[in-house]
């Protein structure tokens, strides 16, 4: 697809302004009704989605040129895809595809921005998001006693992913993740090393090719070991090995899970028994690429026509992904499985949740705009009167408990994997 | 060939940077066109895009605002403030001007439920509004437009129709005290707000300065800004939260004991409006509209295949072809038992019947008439960012029951020849006050506009609804002339003369409020000389 | 007469009046606004005529002030502060020009009385929404162009209310209709295609009607309005809720707002409820010990489909509200059936007119609030009145919610005898201090009329400017009720 194939999208946005709150309908307080971090936080149109969505059209129609401007305005954005699902809550658009696209021809017409090209660079000399050498991919695994599947074979592979494998930080739950599986008899190997990229976040910065090519790359990997199920416990791998590999017409043909959806497996057959107390308030954080980016993919080709002299409808009838279908409830299912947990909502969940500011490139390129979404969210979620702020994703948990270290705020950050090993 | 447009005086430039810092104000092409771009721009101009701004300001405070203002009026810089900006009023323009984009005025500043008054912000949405008020056991207007409307310029800068009227009131009746930046960069508080009484009323001393600040139409920008309004509420008898279920887009709403929704069907356009008017006498309604068939369908419905099956396969459209949306509302069971009853007679008085609603249908309503989320997809999904209203009318019941007759017989040619949706008759009538002072009707025509033909045949249908409304003497042009059709001419050339020549006194107001001519006029007027 | 006047051209003669007596008794009214003779009194039959009037004046740069009610009049907005001054007096101008029971709805000339009113009304099932007992020579349109407030905040939902369109001849002689009496087409022309003058905003994006209201003739003369009516109820009932303090009485009084609940509602001290239910003076003295100190007076009107539901439900949701608040409404207080008050307030007081029944004057302070801050403007009054030597129990207190309850009329009356200078001039000297003191804490005196207009726009400098913008445009040679306001 291009950025031309999104004329009616970008041509159909009425103003309405509905892709920068969540739907007014199941909005609860006026403080935490607005979704979109790049227009809570610079405030002109254009930073919203239907602006990117306007500025496509403007490039389009040759009105405008790049710039730097320009390009700050389209990736000082975290492509989480809230504008999208709010949008389609009453249209039927795709802006987040439209969003995608104007990246990807920023990347073609050779737009690029500093930070992701020292990013990609690195990406395609190490195989990794992170600026680290490949060679030392596996080390967080050190003594872990788990199988390297580039010699040995089992029925499930984990896969790190590159904040994870580089993060030293946060080894302890990708650590804590094998061990819960191994614990639980799972018959589970990693290829250490020799694991790749996703190739997820560079999609996401407009480089396509890079998907391509390790969706290529690992489902060959995935192939040649034989597994059946490869589980992750990053969000954005997860996100790319379901939906985006489907996208672009690669589907494994592994199941693909996130960990929490193993883990609630586990719980619910009784093979995994959650015992201890863990009194804690704690509120739960979707993070974008487990919950709405993560609803599968819809392959779809038809056409749009007009009928009755003013109604489009599309043929064949199309199935719009509006978010509703990404992983909530069995992190949900899990942490109110843990004996002694009292858990409070925020108010953006789900579809709609805040994004932790992470995504997109743009805690790459504008960390300090990373770090103010990052803090807001932490202050919806002090609102509870939780405890501690729980997510699922390395990128959401890094960047969260940045923002704490940063403000001294005394709210503590875990991934699920934590509490449930605290419950075990 | 990239469009080359006028750019700021780098002074002029430099003096609102002075107000607002740099990270408030900007020139870049892309993010300027997000001001000039809007839904109904095709129909004005054949483009999506209007004219380029030469730069856009967000001032955070009734300060900046005014020292903008001041910078517009000492370097003669047309300038035109918006809320949300989900209008063309708020955002075409046929010539350079500074839009002033009020995001970062935001803020409720007190809801005081005692004497049911918000002060408010311009970019307060009427969806906040509601939110933030039900906790409280009050509620605001809701706009025609929906909840991402704001809550200011609904009630102070273009109309003022909505869901609620019938008892919240015509918006344009609500501001108490206003905060006012006037064109010329002074500040004028309205009523009580003047003598630091308070925010509880906007008349006088003496003659009320609202009378200035709009009409029945707002002046669109064209005579200065409002930063603060005081609000008039009125009482919500519902929970403070509303329960939802469901996902996108069919959100299941619970409608709460305090309200009953009734949807009903009449045989005849006679019978639906005296159905209306008794009902408005008995003062029993929270929402009372006729709506067209197909906006049901399409508020009720998740897609336009939906959409189009349930308008083929079911009687929907014929058995709801004079359908009321009725909503009651209730401070106790035994009132809402009162009310229900008086509706239900009058129902079956003019040979109503209740048309038994789905879920998806009871919420459809509910929604709306809550806080005008139905609004967007019942008429802009459907044929996608089109919508044309006309033709349009404030007074008698009896008086709109005529131009709904008569628009209706347009717009039917119209379809026929496949310029516009054949959606049966989907004129939207609302009375105001308990139909105190009037009801409004207006018809929704939805059609292909991004097609040249189409859009012309659009003009032709406007054109023809306005001229028959004047020359049967029903009522002026669309809304009172805030909806200018003609780039050259102001509405008011033509309607003034048929109005006692009220465009003279208009531009008189215009001239003495805004000496430099600098409060941006498009959608209001501009004197002769 | 003087043959210089030249308006013996412009209106009948025997409708022009300048003997000393006439002269004498439109110079002053019952208000402290300093006398001033007219030039003469004219007393125009028609639209025609008025137009005629104020073209000459015009031309002959003749200030002119309008006037529709008869003597007695309080507020002095009626005397010239100028010499030389024309009065145009329009109380004979007395046509019910069209009763439009479909659409609520009236069209009345300036010189139509309440009394008057009424009647005609009823002839279609219809009643006018009515101030609190407004005397007998009281012109409708003068009251709702005060902006009067009416009993019934339920049906108030705009300051401007009743009040709809009007027609009016502006100061520079121009005849201007406003809302939807604009046009396009004649009235009669507007009437045949169903249209009725309802709708009070407009033409198109201003709404002249509320800068007429309020501006006690400065901007022009009215010469009809539409008036919005209510339905004449089938059945009604009435309560008093008795409270030995008016503070208990505020948050019964908001919830009743609050559910919309019923018509007419208000709250009255012992002494004016005493002066409005004795027929002399000698009862009010008794009449007020007998009283509770303070009422509620709330009615409940049954019309539509099934009144008597509609009144007995009403009724039920009262006495639910009240007991919230540990009050009972009861139907009569004092030997007085609170059904008899009612049928009082639908028509014009008797004579004497109620408010001079103790002493034979009477002077009203009034201004506008919030309910909530009228306990303690109660007692500054009482403070400030027994600071002045005037006793206090001897001042009415009148609180009308207004807007449905958004603001509060906040209305005081004080009784003296005119023949007594010691009590006028105390009754004066009240109003002087006590209403720059209430405005400091925050009354708005919305409507001013003599020495209240300083403490009105002193604080609000372009208030004054922008006034005098729109008085420039429909009275460019300052001809209408010059001195008045801001002019």
């Amino acid at each position: 697809m291009s950025l031309k194939d999104y004329e009616l999208d970008m041509r159909g946005c009425t103003r309405c302004s509905y892709c920068k709150v969540i739907p007014h309908v199941i909005t609860k307080h006026k403080e935490f009704s607005t979704v979109c971090p790049s227009i809570a936080k610079y405030n002109f149109h254009g930073y919203s989605g239907g602006g990117k969505l306007i500025a496509g059209l403007a490039l389009l129609r040759g009105r405008i040129d790049y710039s730097d401007k320009f390009l700050d305005m389209i990736y000082q954005c975290q492509m989480c895809g809230a504008c999208d699902v709010s949008c389609k809550n009453v249209r039927d658009m795709e802006p987040y595809e439209v969003l995608l696209e104007l990246r990807t021809k920023c990347v073609e017409d050779g737009q690029l921005v500093p930070a992701h090209m020292l990013v990609i660079d690195g990406l395609k000399k190490e195989d990794n998001m992170m600026l680290e050498k490949k060679a030392g991919r596996g080390n967080w695994a050190e003594g872990l006693n788990v199988k390297d599947l580039t010699k040995d074979k089992a029925e499930v592979l984990f896969h790190a992913g590159c904040r994870y494998s580089f993060d030293e930080g946060l080894w302890p739950v990708a650590r804590t993740a094998v061990k819960l599986l191994q614990r639980a008899g799972v018959d589970i190997g990693i290829m250490g090393s020799q694991e790749t990229c996703c190739g997820g976040r560079a999609y996401e910065m407009g480089y396509q090719g890079e998907l391509t090519k390790y969706a290529d790359h690992n489902t060959d990997n995935w192939k040649a070991a034989g597994v059946k199920t490869v589980v992750t416990a990053c969000a954005d791998c997860y996100q790319a090995f379901k939906v985006l590999y489907d996208k672009i017409g690669k589907k494994p043909e592994v199941e693909i899970l996130h960990i929490t959806e193993y883990l609630d497996r586990l719980i619910r057959a009784g093979t995994m028994k959650l015992t201890k107390e863990v009194p804690m308030a704690v509120t739960y954080h979707d993070p974008c690429h487990l919950g709405r980016l993560a609803e599968p993919w819809i392959n779809w080709n038809g056409t749009r026509r007009y009928t009755m002299g003013g109604l489009y409808i599309w043929e064949p009838p199309r199935e719009f992904r509006r978010g509703a279908n990404g992983v909530y409830d069995p992190p949900r299912d899990i942490i109110k499985s843990i004996p002694g947990i009292k858990f409070v909502e925020m108010d953006r969940i789900k579809e709609y949740a805040w994004c932790c500011g992470a995504g997109g490139g743009v805690i790459e390129a504008y960390p300090e705009f990373a770090a103010w979404a990052a803090a807001e969210r932490i202050k919806e979620a002090k609102a509870t009167g939780a405890e501690a702020l729980v997510t699922a994703c390395p990128w959401c948990a890094r960047n969260f408990k940045d923002a704490v270290a940063e403000t001294g705020d005394k709210i503590k950050i875990y991934d699920i994997t934590e509490l449930v090993e605290q419950a075990i | 060939m990239i469009l080359q447009t006028e750019t700021l005086d780098p002074e002029v430039y430099r003096a609102l940077e002075d107000v607002v810092g740099p990270e408030n104000i900007t020139d870049e092409p892309a993010i300027l066109d997000g001001y000039c771009f809007v839904w109904g721009n095709l129909m004005i101009c054949d483009d999506e895009f209007g004219t380029r701004p030469p730069a856009v300001v967000l001032p955070g405070s009734t300060a900046e605002v005014q020292a903008i203002v001041k910078v517009c009026n000492k370097y003669g810089l047309k300038f035109r403030a918006h809320s949300t900006g989900f209008s063309p009023n708020a955002i075409y323009a046929p010539e350079p001007i500074l839009p002033i984009d009020l995001r970062r005025m935001n803020r409720i500043i007190d809801i005081d439920e005692k004497n049911m008054i918000a002060i408010v912000e311009p970019y307060v949405s009427i969806g906040e509004l509601v939110i933030e008020g039900m906790r409280k056991g009050v509620r605001c207007h809701v706009i025609g437009a929906g909840c991402s409307a704001g809550v200011i310029p609904s009630c102070t800068s273009l109309g003022g129709t909505g869901t609620t009227n019938v008892s919240t009131g015509y918006a344009g009746r609500l501001p108490l005290a206003v905060e006012w930046v006037l064109p010329n960069g002074e500040i004028l508080r309205l009523g009580s707000l003047g003598t630091g009484a308070g925010w509880f009323t906007g008349d006088g001393p003496g003659p009320s300065l609202r009378g200035v600040m709009r009409g029945f139409g707002g002046a669109c920008g064209g005579m200065g800004i409002f930063t603060k309004v005081g609000v008039k509420l009125s009482p919500w008898y519902g929970p403070p939260e509303i329960e939802v279920t469901g996902q996108s887009p069919s959100y299941l709403t619970k409608v709460p004991e305090s309200i009953k929704v009734i949807t009903a069907s009449f045989g005849s356009r006679d019978d639906i409006f005296e159905a209306m008017r008794e009902l408005c006498e008995e003062g029993v309604s929270y929402a009372l509209s006729r709506r067209g068939p197909f906006t049901m369908i399409a508020a009720m419905t998740k897609s336009n295949e939906e959409t189009y099956d349930m308008v083929q396969a079911t009687n929907f459209m014929e058995e709801n072809a004079h359908a009321l949306n009725l909503l009651l509302d209730a401070s106790s069971p035994r009132e809402m038992k009162y009310r229900e009853k008086v509706a239900l007679s009058i129902i079956e008085k003019y040979n109503g019947t209740i048309f038994p609603e789905t879920p998806e249908g009871e919420s459809a309503r509910f929604v709306h008439a809550w806080m005008g989320a139905g609004s967007i997809k019942g008429v802009f999904r459907a044929s996608g960012a089109s919508g044309v209203g006309a033709p349009t009318a404030e007074e008698s019941l009896d008086l709109v029951k005529r131009v709904n007759e008569l628009g209706y017989g347009i717009k039917e040619r119209y379809a026929k020849e496949g310029s516009c949706l054949d959606d049966a008759d989907p004129t939207w009538v609302t009375p105001f006050e308990h139909g105190a002072t009037g009801a409004h009707c207006e018809m929704a025509i939805r059609s292909d506009v991004m097609q040249p033909s189409i859009r012309q045949a659009m003009r032709e249908l406007i054109t023809e609804c306005e001229d028959k409304v004047v020359e049967k003497k029903f009522a002026l042009h669309l809304y009172e002339g805030c909806m200018r059709t003609d780039p050259n001419k102001e509405t008011h050339d033509t309607a003034g003369p048929e109005c006692l020549n009220y465009h003279v006194w208009l531009r008189k107001l215009k001239k003495a409020f805004d000496p430099n001519l600098v409060a941006d006029a498009y959608f209001y007027t501009m004197p002769e000389d | 007469m003087d043959d210089n006047y030249g308006l013996i051209e412009v209106v009948d003669a025997k409708n022009i009046f300048d003997d000393p007596e006439t002269l004498q008794q439109y110079s002053k009214d019952m208000s402290f606004v300093p006398p001033v003779r007219p030039r003469c009194v004219v007393k125009p039959q028609s639209t025609e005529e008025v137009q005629r009037i104020v073209k000459w004046a015009n031309d002959t740069l003749t200030p002119l002030v309008p006037t529709s009610s008869g003597i007695p009049r309080f507020r002095g907005d009626t005397i010239p502060s100028v010499g030389g001054t024309v009065i145009v007096d329009i109380s004979q101008m007395k046509k019910i020009i069209r009763v439009d029971r479909r659409n609520r709805v009236a069209m009345i000339e300036p010189g139509v009385t309440f009394g008057e009113l009424s009647p005609a009304l009823e002839k279609e099932d219809l009643a006018p929404f009515m101030p609190l007992l407004p005397r007998r020579s009281k012109s409708v349109v003068a009251s709702y162009l005060e902006r009067e407030p009416i009993t019934t905040p339920s049906h108030h939902w705009d300051s401007q209310d009743p009040l709809l369109c009007l027609e009016l001849i502006l100061g520079t002689g121009d005849l201007f209709r406003t809302g939807s009496a604009t046009g396009p087409g004649t009235i009669e022309e507007q009437w045949a295609v169903g249209r009725a003058q309802i709708r009070p905003m407009g033409p198109s994006q201003m709404d002249p009607a509320r800068y007429i209201q309020g501006s006690q003739g400065t901007m022009g003369i009215v010469t009809w309005i539409t008036l919005k009516c209510k339905i004449l109820p089938k059945i009604k009932k009435a309560f008093f809720v008795p409270a030995g303090d008016v503070e208990n009485l505020i948050d019964c009084t908001y919830k009743i707002l609050w559910k919309r609940l019923g018509d007419e509602c208000f709250i009255l001290n012992a002494y004016n409820l005493a002066c409005i239910l004795a027929e002399n003076g000698d009862n009010i003295k008794t009449l007020i010990n007998e009283l509770p100190p303070w009422v509620l007076f709330w009615s409940t009107e049954g019309t539509g489909l099934f009144p008597e539901e509609k009144v007995e439900y009403q009724e039920a949701e009262l006495r639910d509200v009240a007991q919230s608040f540990g009050l009972e409404p009861v139907p009569s207080v004092g030997g007085t059936a609170a059904v008899d008050v009612s049928d009082l307030l639908l028509r014009p007081s008797k004579e004497p007119y109620w408010k001079l029944r103790l002493k034979g004057g009477c002077h009203d302070i009034f201004f506008m609030t919030t309910l909530n801050k009228t306990p303690e403007f109660v007692k500054k009054v009482r403070e400030l009145a027994e600071s002045h030597g005037y006793l206090s129990r001897d001042i009415g207190v009148y609180l009308q919610p207004t807007v449905q309850g958004t603001n509060c009329h906040c209305e005081f009356s004080l009784s003296y005898d005119p023949q007594s200078l010691e009590e006028v001039t105390k009754v004066k000297e009240i109003d002087t201090a006590g209403s720059r003191v209430l405005a400091n804490s925050g009354g708005f005196f919305s409507r001013p009329y003599g020495p209240w207009v300083d403490i009105a726009y002193g604080p609000s400098a372009y208030t004054v400017i922008a006034q005098r913008k729109v008085k420039d445009i429909y009275d460019p040679n300052g001809i209408m009720n010059p001195g008045k306001l801001c002019f």
